[in-house]
């Protein structure tokens, strides 16, 4: 299960994406749309994405892990508005011992942020928006 | 008699897309020109961000990529999802 959807992720259900009888480690990583501090709080986040692209980068993701690890992984990112509270990103990995699965799933998160084509702007309670700058990227590979 | 230029179909998003007040357009560039050259035709002003990459198509490529009439260019500002 790899996707990017506007509507509520269950993590339940991209949890259920990587079961399999041979593996008994499943990891499951759930970011949630945080407030962000009392100065200037946060009341929802916005995702824009390239989706033809992002999706190829999280098939990679997802195969690299089965390459390194013998992992199962599943990633579901939410675009459009994602208010506090609310899972914006769900990354679930199984591998046959739990050192592969913590690993695969962790490797999945840390490459979305670094790679995936996805942009998130924070709303802020005052009405303000802003766009995340993001962090600095590395060569296209 | 100067070549022909060619079109291609530029795809902004985020901040970048806002800026320019469109998420996609069709730009005419010299035959020969690269996914780098991009940003001198586009409607927005100053100078292009740091770390921009590219996808013709759903494929990376590299700023000194040539581009061919009718590819589909996506610039890639740094990414912030998760």
């Amino acid at each position: 299960m790899i996707a990017l959807t506007p509507h509520p992720i269950d993590p339940e259900a991209v949890r259920h994406a990587v079961e399999d009888p041979e593996h008994g480690g499943l990891t499951v990583f759930v970011g949630l749309t945080r407030r962000d501090g009392a100065d200037r709080p946060v009341v929802a986040l916005e995702y824009d994405a390239y989706e033809p692209l992002a999706v190829a980068e999280l098939k990679r993701i997802a195969h690299d892990a089965e390459e390194r690890y013998g992992a199962r992984v599943a990633i579901v990112h939410r675009v459009g508005r994602v208010n506090v509270g609310e899972p914006s990103v769900v990354v679930a990995a199984s591998a046959p011992h739990r050192a592969e699965a913590f690993a695969a799933c962790r490797d999945g998160i840390d490459r979305l942020k670094e790679s995936v084509p996805v942009w998130k702007c924070a709303h802020f309670a005052d009405g303000g928006r802003e766009w995340d700058p993001g962090a600095p990227q590395a060569a296209a590979p | 008699m100067s070549p022909q230029p060619i079109e291609i179909e530029v795809l902004l998003f985020a901040a970048l897309g806002e800026r320019a007040g469109r998420r996609r357009m069709r730009v005419s560039v010299a035959p020969g020109a690269t996914a780098a050259d991009l940003w001198a035709a586009l409607p927005i002003d100053g100078p292009a961000p740091d770390s921009l990459r590219y996808a013709v198509n759903t494929d990376w490529v590299a700023p000194d990529h040539r581009l061919q009439a009718g590819d589909t260019v996506a610039l890639i500002t740094p990414v912030s999802g998760g």
